[in-house]
């Protein structure tokens, strides 16, 4: 026994020296130390968000009440908020016909464009998705604009949008929608701070595998973060127990490592594979899949040696 | 005349219904009568009962007597008889005996007796009720909005009529109580439908409206005050408060919302009795409508504030007062909960409308020495709880209040300054009233701030370099104020035995925290001084100065200071060298020499300190030295090279001091909490700091994943350190750290897998966990969580992962696979738990925890349906999310064919019954909804099948079924 046991101790050592080894020549690093509670958050809210989701997945309603949902938005967004803004909605239309693969729900997805000051997309119940006009010129090609709308296609595809407004849809059923907007506002006040971080986690991780599967670049999520994080306001970030858990969306810093990491993993294991970025595709608002801009948009091998890690 | 038809069909139904409950309840109550007499022969009944088995005892007893015994219907006064001495023997004998089971036919028999006697009249009264239903929906869809708006009122008034009707006989009074409530609720409604609810509008005059909503509230809320009873005050002023939600929003809103409080509250005030419950709810609605209101319409409040405070304070206020009324001299914990309640609103209420401006700065101010004086009128009054509960309400108040002073733009270390201030100003004034309770929570409080303002002390050294020149002021300030006030303070906690117990030359004394707080924060100030670029030796020596007086004053108090001075001071100095380490981190290699020095020092220590018994304190200094040197240059000697290595090397120190204790025996009880320190120590830097690292190792994973297989592996070798299972506590201290390795493993697979994921990993650490918990036997209570981990595994593959998708096309990356293997592992699980299903319900198991007891209860109670229902669900959920609709029914028939078969297997009926029951849900979906607009095909092969499964289940129905009987 106490022979075994020191094998095992002597393994254990060497272990440790290998993962010692492993971190000091690992080809890239982050030398990140801030502490801060948005790992332990998103983590945590891993439980919250899974009962959240059950309970949404309990409760009578489903994807036709999401698509009667959805169809009351488009309505609303056709009359008020696509004026003069056409050639960019039919753009981001075929980007994301493109991107239907990618989706499960049985409706049809489709994006607004609104005019609006800050560079920001977001999504709707029921396969809405709005896009503002500023994000256009804040994000730098047309990979980079698939990152984003396909992290938006996550947001509806794993309901996280339907699941904050259930008991309404639920209750409009009964005519009391008031009633259930008030138990989702209750509920959204006090859950869903506790997830939305990990929502949007998954929503990340979703978009990455969108780009993956596709001919995109694969830096093109993380690049993205880098264009909203340029014109962003706000660039601090300052650890803290109580802003970190009433932060929506995990700190965008975080994000840009995180799919840095994950792309520039993904380039060395494919070192063949070029990639298509798209920044004329996108100046010219004609899709990559109407029209292909040449040797130019492809990446190049070497350009995957030198990468931006801020 | 609809209205009429309704309330004559109402009436009859209930008294249909009455006549049914009063046949039932004279049935009860025969059956009572019954069962008392029979309770009074019990002896002879289970005589009676065991006839088959008492032959044996035929032969000592006189037949006649037999005879008697067994005639008690005809003979009730046969007792003294069986009193006889013989017969007690005889029944003392047979109770050891094992109990007949109840027949099942006798049950089937009353069950059809029931239904044939009973139910069928309830089933009818439910049938009646429907079609009234349906009569009403039908009436409501074919008439206009007046109409229907009348036609609530109808109903409102009907149920007023039988409220009259019923108050007038004692038995019926507190139902018809309830139906005024539900008159005042329904008139309500009708009131706020007809000029909000689409299918009741007819309204559409704004002030009409409202003169009606008005009408309405102000009847729910005098139906509420009739009742004199707080439950009925408080559902109207509840449901009065929430009707303004359906109204559009608008400040009069807000201003009616005060006032229905406010006058549900003086109805409070006015009853004799206490009525805290209704206050706090009150409070609590008034809160959320408040809340609501502000979250959504903050475009809408004025843009003072001052008015929507002055509301706030309006409800708060006759609250507040309310327990300072002679009812409350008593201690009552309902009260105290209440005025928490309303304290805690208040703040709310307030803090949600100064938001941003000075006037919450001010509002807490205000509260702090408002709860402060009141606090005094409660001691006047002698309403001891109040007087505590108010103290440290200002307590609470007052940090916050310091806590909001940055909104003056001051930094961290002056909110704590103000904080640490106001704390120990706070503990000197209460010196005045003797409350342990008030004293103890400041002291904590003092030690909370205290532990923040020197954290923030020692900051500036490494983040700004130099301290600022004001930073002096504060800290000559704090330095001041401790000083004079610590020496009162500690002779109070003295005198007045309060604070912190400690045994000293075996006598019983007290102290306050504050003194070691003193003490860190003199060195730290030194420290301070002596790395700043402008040294300054007077500050220094200033600091040295106090700190001596300090250890003198302790000295004269013969405190606990004094018994481990020694200890205190070599650590103090250890702490300086350590300082001086980080401080210099990124320098030179004086850090290195620093560092050897430290380790140098400890081993001198420990040493030094094992020589002599006297000295034997001076060991822990240099273990603990050491070990803080180890810590601290595991960190600083590698952060260069990358920033996950900290982790591994202090779970390396923690394994190094798993198997230290066992070499060093003496000191095995404090290197066991070194350990435990250090792995605290890992934990935490792994959560805030190594969690969001991403560097990729290999191009594969992410290099936190391959620590955290080191601390699991870490933590297997822990657990083997010292697992020869021959005691009690060793199995239990094995237990425990099972259970963190047990943690841990969920708590990263929820950190590096996703959802989809997790349920195969959480199954799989189930399963893990029974076969563990059963190999290692009795003692182990890690094979009753492995339960919920199976649980939490179906609870994901149910709800969770099925609801997910992946925009993958690869196998592996399928949602229905993982889901198969997930279920694949669960039935695993059910067949190993199952084939020792007494091992897992715990019985053997012994362990006293919470969890333990309640999943044995559980496990105990429903059998091997806790594991198989669940298993069940879960997989008829997965058919449910990831087939169509049109197969899907087949599917389910499939699994409750297999479930059937199961119960031939176990043989348990009751599995029989339940997928009998699903197979009859199952057709009757197959008729009703699947079978709208399929394909005949379709049609054909779902028949097909199901038919086929029916038959196959009737077959080995028949076959089998003698064995249900066994």
């Amino acid at each position: 026994m106490k022979n075994k046991k020191l094998i095992f101790f002597i393994l254990l050592l060497f272990f440790a020296g290998v993962i010692v080894f492993l971190n000091i020549t690992a080809s890239h690093k982050f030398m990140k130390n801030e502490a801060s509670f948005e790992g332990v958050f998103q983590a945590a809210g891993n439980v919250t968000s899974s009962i959240n989701r059950g309970v949404g997945r309990t409760l009578p309603i489903n994807s036709i009440d999401e698509k009667k949902l959805g169809d009351e938005i488009k309505k609303k967004y056709k009359m008020y908020r696509s004026n003069g803004l056409d050639k960019e909605k039919v753009y981001l239309n075929k980007i994301l016909k493109d991107l239907n693969w990618s989706k499960s729900k049985k409706f049809e997805y489709e994006i607004f464009v609104t005019k609006d000051y800050a560079a920001n997309a977001y999504a709707l119940p029921g396969g809405v998705i709005i896009v503002t006009e500023p994000l256009l010129t804040t994000v730098n090609s047309e990979s980079e604009l698939v990152a984003i709308i396909a992290h938006e296609i996550a947001h509806i595809e794993n309901s996280h949008c339907f699941d904050a407004v259930k008991f309404e849809v639920l209750t409009k059923k009964i005519k009391v929608g008031s009633l259930g907007k008030m138990v989702d506002i209750a509920g959204n006040l006090l859950l869903r701070h506790s997830y939305s971080k990990t929502q949007e986690a998954e929503a990340d991780d979703y978009a990455f595998e969108v780009i993956k599967n596709n001919q995109y670049d694969i830096m093109a999520q993380s690049k993205s973060f880098k264009s909203l994080l340029r014109n962003s306001r706000d660039t601090r970030y300052r650890g803290n127990i109580l802003t970190d858990y009433f932060r929506s969306h995990p700190n965008l810093k975080q994000r840009i490592e995180k799919s840095e990491a994950k792309g520039l993993a993904w380039q060395n294991r494919h070192k063949e594979e070029n990639r298509y970025i798209g920044t004329e595709n996108l100046n010219q608002k004609i899709s990559f899949i109407e029209k292909d801009f040449g040797e130019n948009e492809w990446t190049k091998i070497e350009s995957f040696e030198k990468n931006d890690i801020e | 005349m609809t209205t009429l038809l309704l309330i004559i069909l109402f009436t009859l139904i209930c008294i249909s219904l009455k006549k049914s409950i009063n046949r039932i309840n004279e049935r009860i109550g025969r059956l009572e009568n019954k069962v008392k007499d029979l309770m009074s022969y019990e002896f002879i009944d289970e005589q009676a009962s065991v006839e088959g088995e008492e032959k044996a005892f035929e032969n000592d007893i006189p037949t006649t007597e037999m005879k008697e015994d067994f005639s008690f219907n005809e003979q009730r006064d046969i007792p003294k008889v069986v009193k006889s001495e013989a017969v007690k023997k005889q029944v003392e004998v047979k109770r050891e005996l094992p109990k007949k089971e109840p027949q099942k036919s006798a049950f089937w028999e009353n069950l059809e007796k029931l239904f044939a006697g009973n139910a069928t009249g309830v089933i009818g009264v439910a049938a009646v009720i429907a079609g009234v239903i349906f009569l009403a929906i039908y009436a409501a869809v074919n008439m206009g909005s007046l109409a229907r708006f009348i036609i609530v009122c109808g109903f409102s008034v009907s149920f007023y009529a039988m409220y009259i009707l019923l108050s007038k006989k004692d038995f019926w009074k507190d139902i018809a109580l309830w139906l005024r409530t539900t008159s005042g609720v329904i008139f309500l409604i009708a009131a706020i439908g007809a000029s909000q609810f689409t299918y009741m509008k007819w309204v559409d005059d704004g002030i009409f409206a409202w003169i009606l909503i008005l009408l309405g509230i102000f009847v729910n809320i005098g139906f509420g005050v009739l009742n004199k009873k707080e439950m009925f005050a408080s559902i109207h002023i509840v449901l009065s408060l929430f009707a303004l939600f359906l109204v559009p929003f608008t400040y009069l809103s807000f201003v009616i919302a005060a006032f229905i409080s406010a006058v549900g509250l003086l109805v409070a005030l006015g009853e004799e009795k206490k009525w805290d419950v209704h206050i706090a709810i009150v409070n609590i609605a008034f809160m959320v409508t408040n809340l609501f209101w502000t979250a959504n319409y903050f475009a809408v409040w004025p843009s003072s504030n001052v008015p929507t405070i002055s509301l706030c304070l309006f409800v708060a206020l006759p609250c507040l007062l309310s327990h300072y009324r002679n009812l409350y001299k008593g201690w009552d914990k309902k009260a105290l909960i209440s005025h928490m309640i309303i304290w805690l609103t208040l703040g709310i209420n307030l803090y949600s409308h100064a938001r941003g401006t000075y006037l919450g700065t001010i509002g807490l101010g205000i509260g702090t020495i408002g709860s402060f004086i009141l606090s005094n009128y409660a001691n006047k009054k002698n309403i001891e709880w109040l007087f505590t509960c108010d103290r440290l309400v200002s307590l609470a108040l007052g940090i916050l209040t310091c806590n909001s002073f940055y909104k003056f733009d001051m930094d961290y270390y002056q909110l704590a300054f103000f904080a640490t201030m106001f704390v120990i100003i706070f503990m000197k004034l209460n010196t005045q009233i003797k409350s342990k309770i008030v004293f103890n929570a400041g002291n904590a409080a003092f030690c909370i701030c205290c532990f923040v303002y020197l954290t923030f002390l020692i900051i500036p050294i490494s983040s700004r370099g130099i301290a600022h020149y004001e930073w002096f002021i504060y800290l000559l300030m704090s330095f001041l104020v401790i000083a004079y006030l610590l020496p009162s303070l500690e002779e109070y906690a003295r005198k007045e035995k309060f604070g912190l117990e400690f045994e000293f030359e075996g006598e019983k004394r007290t102290t306050t925290f504050i003194a070691p707080f003193f003490a860190v924060h003199v060195f730290v100030a030194a420290l301070l001084a002596a790395s700043m670029k402008y040294s300054n030796e007077i500050w220094f020596l200033l600091s040295f100065t106090m700190g001596t007086y300090l250890i003198l004053f302790k000295v004269q108090q013969k405190n606990v200071v004094t018994n481990y001075s020694s200890d205190a001071v070599t650590i103090i100095s250890a702490v300086l060298y350590l300082t001086l380490i980080y401080a210099r981190k990124y320098t030179t290699i004086i850090n290195f020499e620093l560092f050897v020095m430290v380790i140098f020092l400890g081993l001198l220590l420990i040493k030094y300190g094992w020589s002599e018994k006297l000295k034997e304190k001076t060991y822990v200094s240099g273990t603990v030295i050491i070990w803080a040197a180890l810590m601290l240059g595991s960190y600083i000697f590698t952060i260069e090279y990358s920033t996950m290595l900290t982790s591994v090397l202090w779970l390396v120190i923690f394994l190094i001091a798993s198997d230290l204790k066992e070499l060093y025996v003496r000191a095995s009880f404090l290197i066991t909490r070194l350990a435990t320190f250090t792995l605290i120590a890992f934990l935490a830097r792994f959560l805030l700091v190594d969690i969001s690292n991403h560097t990729m190792l290999l191009d594969m994973f992410p290099a936190r994943v391959l620590t955290e297989i080191f601390s699991l592996l870490a933590l297997i070798y822990w657990m083997m350190s010292g697992t020869k299972i021959d005691n009690v506590y060793i199995k239990n201290s094995i237990n425990s750290k099972l259970e963190v390795l047990l943690i841990l493993a969920l708590a990263y697979i929820f950190i590096e897998v996703k959802v989809v994921d997790q349920g195969i990993l959480i199954s799989l650490l189930g399963l893990t966990a029974l076969c563990v918990g059963q190999k290692l036997g009795q003692y182990n209570r890690v094979s009753l969580y492995s339960y919920w981990l199976f649980f939490i595994g179906l609870f994901n593959v149910a709800l969770v992962s099925t609801s997910t998708s992946s925009p993958s096309y690869g196998l592996l990356a399928q949602v229905w696979l993982k889901s198969i293997i997930t279920i694949s592992i669960s039935i695993v699980y059910v067949y190993i738990a199952n084939k020792n299903y007494n091992y897992l319900k715990g019985n053997e198991i012994n362990s006293s925890s919470k969890i333990s007891t309640f999943t044995r209860n559980i496990l105990s109670k429903y059998d091997v349906k806790t594991i198989i229902y669940p298993l069940f669900i879960a997989i008829a959920f997965f058919l449910y999310r990831s087939f169509d609709s049109s197969i899907l029914s087949v599917l389910w028939m499939f699994e409750c064919f297999a479930l059937f078969v199961l119960s031939v297997v176990m043989r348990r009926s009751e599995f029989r019954a339940v997928s009998m029951a699903c197979v009859a849900l199952i057709c009757f979906r197959i008729i009703f909804y699947d079978l709208r607009g399929q394909d005949f095909l379709v049609k054909a092969v779902i028949f097909i099948l199901i038919g086929c499964i029916l038959i196959a289940m009737n077959a080995i129905y028949n076959k089998y079924k003698y064995r249900y009987e066994k």
